[in-house]
C-alpha cells in the first residue's frame, strides 16, 4: 500500500497542527494558520517588512515500508513582483514560528526546483506521523514593492515511497 | 460506467525472487534481475489565493467603470468578465504519482501514461 500524505502548518507552541493539502497558506504578521486579510505585511517607507515564518511539514498515514529522499521546491520563477521575496529552508525540529527579521539561514525559495530541491532529508522514514524537515517560508515586502495582484505561486512537496 | 478518480492511483509494489513488479492496475512495469522499484510522489500547487480574494478588487473596479460608463458595449462588458474568471486559478493541488524502475542506473519513469527511459535524477 502507498501512504496517505497531507501537508500540514504548524502552529504556536503546542504546536497546533492544520491540514493545508489543499488550502492557501496565508503568509503575515501573525502565528496562525487562518486565510484572512488580518496582519497584513505592510510596504514600508524603507527596509523591509518581515512575516512570521511559515513551518510546513509532511504527514504521513496509512501503510508504507519506507520513504526516501524529501524534496521542496517551486516552480523556479517567482511572479510575486519586484520588491516581494519569498525565503525557504530546512529545519529538524520544530520552534514556535516567531516574526523573522532577516533572511539570514534562507535561501530565495525560487532558487529551488525540481533540478535542485531543497532536501528535506535522506531518510529512510518509516511508520506514520509527521516524517522529514519542516520547511520553514518567510515573505518579506520591501520599500520597492509595488502594489496589485501577485499570482499564485507554485510550491511542491516531493519523496520517494516504497 | 466510467468512474473519474480525484487524484491518480498510487502504484502498489510486490517483490518475488529477482522481481519486482509496481502496478497501478493499468499498466504493469516489472524490473528483472538485481534493479529496483519505487514510487515517486509529490503534492504540487498548494499556494493558491481564495477565489474571493483575488476576484472582489477586480469585481469592484468593474462595477465603478461600468457605473460611469453605463454604454460599455456588450462584448467589452463580457469580456472583462471573462478576463476575470481566467484571474481564479481552479485547479486543485495536484498529486502525482510515478513509479521508477532501476537498472544498472538507467531509470524508468512512468506516470501510467507516459514513459521516461534516463539516467538523469527527474522529479515530478
Amino acid at each position: 500500500m502507498a501512504a496517505t500524505v497531507t501537508i500540514l502548518e504548524k502552529n504556536g507552541a503546542g504546536p497546533t497542527t492544520t491540514d493545508k493539502t489543499g488550502g492557501t497558506i496565508r503568509l503575515k504578521k501573525a502565528d496562525n494558520s487562518t486565510v484572512d486579510l488580518n496582519n497584513p505585511l505592510v510596504k514600508p517607507p524603507s527596509g523591509s517588512d518581515w512575516s512570521f515564518e511559515k513551518w510546513l511539514r509532511l504527514n504521513f498515514a496509512g501503510s508504507y515500508t519506507q520513504a526516501t529522499n524529501g524534496k521542496f521546491y517551486t516552480d523556479g520563477s517567482s511572479g510575486l513582483g519586484t520588491g516581494i521575496n519569498l525565503w525557504a529552508k530546512a529545519s529538524a525540529s520544530y520552534s514556535t514560528p516567531a516574526q523573522a527579521s532577516s533572511s539570514s539561514g534562507y535561501a530565495n525559495a525560487f532558487t529551488y526546483t525540481s533540478g535542485a530541491a531543497l532536501s528535506l532529508g535522506a531518510g529512510p522514514v518509516t511508520g506514520t506521523g509527521e516524517k522529514f524537515d519542516h520547511v520553514v517560508l518567510v515573505g518579506e515586502v520591501t520599500n520597492l514593492a509595488s502594489g496589485g495582484l501577485t499570482p499564485s505561486e507554485t510550491l511542491t512537496f516531493a519523496w520517494d515511497e516504497i | 460506467m466510467t468512474v473519474e478518480l480525484k487524484h491518480p492511483v498510487p502504484f502498489e509494489i510486490i517483490e518475488g525472487d529477482n522481481v519486482r513488479v509496481a502496478s497501478n492496475g493499468q499498466l504493469r512495469l516489472t524490473v528483472m534481475g538485481d534493479g529496483k522499484v519505487f514510487r515517486r510522489r509529490a503534492i504540487t500547487g498548494i499556494q493558491t489565493k481564495p477565489a474571493a480574494e483575488m476576484l472582489i478588487p477586480q469585481l469592484n473596479a468593474l462595477a465603478t467603470e461600468l457605473l460611469a460608463q453605463p454604454d460599455m458595449p456588450a462584448q467589452d462588458a463580457v469580456a472583462r468578465l471573462l478576463a476575470l474568471a481566467g484571474l481564479v486559478p481552479i485547479a486543485e493541488p495536484k498529486r502525482v504519482e510515478w513509479v521508477v524502475g532501476e537498472l544498472n542506473g538507467v531509470r524508468v519513469y512512468t506516470d501510467g501514461v507516459n514513459v521516461v527511459v534516463t539516467t538523469e535524477d527527474l522529479k515530478p
